[in-house]
């Protein structure tokens, strides 16, 4: 036997038909996309980690090559450096990941590790309100969760004061329903956080909690802004390395040039 | 097809649809609804530039997301000394049969196998599929007619039908 272009059409209709999976409904794409967006997330933090190396690795012969010994002048002259700039960035090392069921309440979180620093994203699957307190201080707060704008919102904070006392962090974060505050977007100071979160009274809510490990990209800024200024002159037949950064007064370029 | 209502509508009218498109792709349904979640949620990341009808940018997630998934998966298989037994003993007995044209078109390679899903199952023309794919509309027809040949499907009774959509 056989087939032809109709018992080929036959044949893909009914192995299409025949058994079936459980199908896809709105909240198993709404899981995708927080995973995709999680995911992009990371990878844009690796990213941003990539150019950082890449701008250091750049920047640093021009600083390190002059040792005192064969030129002091020289040596002084790109030894004070910029100001150290640390930026912490996101890794995708996952250090707590848990689920938040009651609403108005703030719940704690601990975690102890030894990291530069820590990254804490809440996701709402309800539309709500998240504030997230670090050792005591209301550091984020914020829409959470598909909002009348249709955005899926996600909370996502990360310590950029760097300090992880004695490898232990607490955070505590309250989940509220979106209309507790005010418009939804106007922040609010920690007493009226805490006064807000108390007024609600505990409910049932559906949110995930991740604290993350994030780690310290040093000098990433700094650095690259002297770059262009560093030039070899040659007063008298002498090679100095000099730079704008070391000019008192001058206000170094903008890194765009 | 802008909105997140929009969005809705569309998932609730073509979920089941694409779901079967999908398993058509991959032949898992696991595997499908995988396949049609990562494609509904990329679809919906895009969707204020998805335009009036989302089929075609599914159709290309779907496909193009399979033929990644189908390649990360042929580089992980392991070769091996000495082929599988074939199901039945005189494979002349399998040739046009409908158990031997499924197992054709699960060793098709994607982007041949989305030219039989698409043209067969989703009924759409070549210009449309040439569109989803990224190929021409020739292209679309030398590799439908290569698949047609290895599903063993007769080629006579394909050029007395209209073909082109």
């Amino acid at each position: 036997m056989t087939m032809t272009d109709n018992d080929l059409r036959d044949l893909l209709a009914r192995d299409a038909s025949t058994g079936g999976g459980a199908g896809v409904t709105l909240a198993d794409v709404d899981r995708r996309v927080r995973r995709i967006r999680r995911r992009r997330g990371v990878a844009g933090a690796a990213v941003a980690a990539g150019l950082a190396t890449v701008v250091m690795v750049a920047t640093s012969p021009r600083t390190m090559t002059i040792s005192p010994a064969d030129a002091p002048d020289a040596a002084t002259a790109a030894g004070p450096s910029p100001t150290q700039d640390v930026t912490y960035l996101t890794s995708d090392r996952v250090l707590l990941d848990e689920e938040i069921t009651a609403g108005g309440r703030k719940v704690p979180f601990r975690v102890a590790v030894q990291a530069d620093s820590v990254n804490i994203q809440v996701e709402c699957r309800t539309p709500s309100y998240a504030f997230v307190w670090h050792e005591g201080v209301l550091v984020d707060q914020g829409p959470c969760g598909i909002q009348d704008d249709h955005v899926d919102h996600l909370r996502s904070w990360t310590d950029q004061d760097g300090r992880v006392p004695s490898g232990r962090d607490e955070f505590h974060v309250a989940v509220i329903p979106p209309g507790s505050v005010v418009d939804g977007h106007g922040a609010v100071d920690a007493d009226d956080a805490a006064r807000i979160v108390g007024e609600t009274g505990e409910y049932r809510t559906d949110a995930r909690v991740t604290i993350r490990e994030a780690f310290a990209v040093v000098g990433a800024g700094s650095p690259s802004v002297c770059q262009g200024d560093i030039v070899i002159r040659r007063p008298d037949g002498r090679e100095i390395l000099s730079s704008a950064c070391d000019q008192p007064g001058e206000e170094p370029p903008s890194p765009q040039g | 097809m802008r909105d997140r209502a929009d969005f809705e509508r569309y998932v609730e009218q073509r979920s089941e649809r694409l779901l079967r498109t999908a398993y058509l792709l991959c032949r898992d349904w696991a595997t499908a609804e995988d396949l049609l979640q990562t494609a509904l949620a990329k679809a919906w990341l895009a969707w204020r530039r998805v335009g009036e009808n989302p089929d075609p940018y599914v159709y290309r997630i779907l496909t193009n997301t399979h033929a990644s998934w189908w390649r990360r998966r042929w580089r992980g298989e392991q070769p091996v000394d000495v082929l599988p037994e074939p199901a039945v003993g005189d494979p002349a007995d399998l040739l046009g049969s409908r158990d031997a044209v499924r197992q054709a078109l699960t060793c098709l390679p994607p982007k041949q196998r989305a030219v039989i899903v698409l043209r067969y199952f989703a009924d759409l023309g070549d210009a449309q599929i040439a569109e989803i794919l990224g190929c021409s509309a020739a292209t679309v027809r030398s590799q439908a007619s290569r698949a047609l040949a290895r599903l063993r499907v007769d080629s006579a009774a394909r050029s007395a039908m209209s073909l082109e959509g």
